[in-house]
């Protein structure tokens, strides 16, 4: 690993993303534009922003807050599946990915690179959210638990990213990006308890959701700013964070033994640029 | 001798029966263009028509968490059901039809600017809003194709208690707002020909549209401040008059919303066909039809 590489990739995609000022603001308005027809269905079905069966799922009343927590922090899953995972694809289409293949510096450090840089895109995106979110609506949080939840979200980050590496060499494969990205985004909306807890889901469903970093994360994050929320299983904390470290390991060397194959594959099929 | 095109618009006069058939016939082949296009996508496909159920499921079970089941006295205030799920699958079934028509229409002229085919579709003597008409009818029979999907995806989940009779109110309610819906991609296309960066433009349209349309809630929760716009969007009066038509068939309400709708329906549809006129005249004079 050579932090030269990682540091310009970082710089490249960060003067890459200020010269698109409007996306920033465009991508941190989008989701509370998905959001608040949410927020009005709760209203219009319990007549407010607390419910006692909400409570008896998930330990907490407040669903708004519940609500606003888990979409705005999926913002980072967001991030990691289209901004990580497309990378290599948005290299191809600007004609540019060859020409940085021929460099003699480490695929898995460009990757490295994307992944901080796109973290920080989605870090500003989740704090403009929240600020705005703050200005309008009511959150209840406990915000000595907010800073402490930032290491369990970089923990949560890292899992996200090393998955967004396993994606970069399906779409480096398949090069149609956009449907494959797009189900993987939906089916993890479905399966993460982005609006609801996991108690909400099937069985099967919900083992499927705990082997996600989402899951652990988000879990942990809500426990530690809105006390009252439940964990399900009802571990303690330091378990999920455990299994969310164990999982962050696995993602990234599953995801780079899969990329680099993927990556071999394709150069030896001579389409790497091809579209 | 068999016709060719060129001939037949030189034989038929501009606003006779025979040139709205050829325009008809245009829009109709452009449909099945795309619908070729699409089935050699299987991938693409299965998602598209999938999408909207997986979309709905989490919205169900969020709906069924603050519940508690799937009763709720509050909705029954606002709405002619008090069932959640029934509300739901409808407010999202006539949304997702809605919003993919319009999108159809809005990114038709987008992707034959991608494609490299703007300009050859441009130079047949189709008229532009045949062009328009063929992506509307590719995105409505998608639509309606995700709508059974849809529907028949939560009746073998949960069961829905509904009176297919009920289903002729819906769909003269779709064909209606399907006409304003049509204007307002004409609006859309017009800024995309202009504009260029489409996708963005239409997925804030999309978000503010969805943010306004009583999909997820009746319309009388919506703050006062966001009721006038909602009262204009073309979507809003589809998704309530699609819903009161499934849940209560031809009942005042549904006579008075269909009222509303046809009114909106002169007024998009003129406004898109000058709007879409104007910026289409400037696109071509600036000479940026076929640029990015």
């Amino acid at each position: 690993m050579e932090l030269s590489t990682i540091q310009a990739i970082i710089y490249k995609n960060v003067i890459h993303m200020s010269r698109y000022k409007f996306d920033l603001f465009f991508w941190a308005i989008m989701p509370i534009m998905w959001v608040t027809p949410l927020i009005f269905q709760g209203i219009a079905f319990v007549g407010g922003t607390t419910s006692e069966s909400f409570a008896e799922l998930t330990g907490s009343e407040d669903f708004l807050s519940f609500l606003v927590v888990g979409t705005v922090l999926f913002m980072f899953v967001s991030s990691a599946i289209w901004g990580a995972g497309n990378a290599i694809r948005w290299e191809q289409e600007s004609g540019t990915l060859e020409v940085l293949w021929i460099t003699p510096v480490s695929r898995v450090d460009i990757l490295i690179g994307t992944s901080i840089s796109e973290t920080i895109w989605a870090t500003l995106n989740v704090l403009i959210q929240f600020t705005i979110i703050s200005l309008f609506l009511q959150i209840h949080f406990l915000w000595l638990g907010a800073i402490v939840s930032i290491a369990v979200m970089v923990l949560t980050v890292i899992g996200l990213y090393g998955f967004g590496v396993l994606m970069a060499g399906i779409i480096i494969v398949f090069k149609e990006p956009g449907t494959l990205t797009e189900m993987v985004e939906t089916g993890l909306h479905f399966i993460t308890p982005v609006r609801y807890s996991l108690q909400a889901l099937p069985g099967w469903v919900r083992v499927i959701s705990l082997t996600i970093p989402f899951t652990l994360g988000l879990s942990v994050v809500r426990k530690l700013i809105m006390p009252e929320t439940v964990l399900y299983p009802t571990f303690e904390p330091i378990i999920f964070v455990v299994g969310l470290i164990i999982l962050d390991v696995l993602l990234w060397l599953i995801g780079i033994l899969l990329f680099t194959k993927m990556e071999r594959f394709t150069r030896n099929k001579g389409s790497l640029g091809a579209f | 001798m068999k016709k060719t095109i060129n001939s037949s618009v030189a034989i038929y006069p501009p606003h006779s029966l025979s040139r709205i058939m050829f325009e008809v016939n245009c829009a109709w082949e452009l449909m099945i263009k795309y619908w070729r296009i699409r089935l050699s996508y299987p991938l693409t496909f299965l998602y598209f028509v999938s999408e909207p159920l997986i979309f709905l499921l989490p919205v169900i079970i969020y709906g069924q968490a603050l519940v508690g089941g799937r009763e709720s006295e509050v909705l029954a205030n606002y709405a002619a059901t008090s069932d959640v799920i029934l509300f739901l699958t409808f407010g999202s079934a006539s949304m997702a039809i809605l919003t993919r028509i319009y999108w159809m229409g809005a990114m038709g002229i987008r992707r034959e600017e991608w494609t490299g085919t703007l300009v050859s579709i441009y130079l047949t003597p189709a008229s532009r809003f045949s062009i328009i008409l063929g992506n509307t009818l590719f995105g409505l029979t998608m639509s309606v194709l995700a709508f059974f999907l849809q529907v028949g995806g939560v009746f073998f989940l949960y069961g829905l208690d509904i009176n297919l009779l009920n289903f002729l109110p819906m769909i003269t309610i779709l064909f209606f707002a399907t006409v304003s819906l049509l204007g307002f991609s004409l609006i859309i296309s017009g800024l995309v020909l202009a504009m260029k960066q489409a996708w963005k433009f239409v997925l804030f349209m999309d978000g503010f549209m969805n943010l306004l349309a009583p999909a997820f809630f009746p319309l009388a929760v919506l703050p006062v401040i966001l009721k006038p716009l909602a009262f204009i969007s073309p979507i809003t009066w589809g998704v309530e008059g699609f819903r009161e038509g499934v849940l209560q068939g031809f009942s005042n309400y549904w006579f008075e919303i269909l009222g509303y709708i046809v009114i909106l329906d002169f007024i998009w549809l003129i406004l898109g066909i000058l709007v879409f006129n104007y910026f289409e005249f400037h696109t071509r004079k600036k000479g940026a039809l076929g640029h990015y």
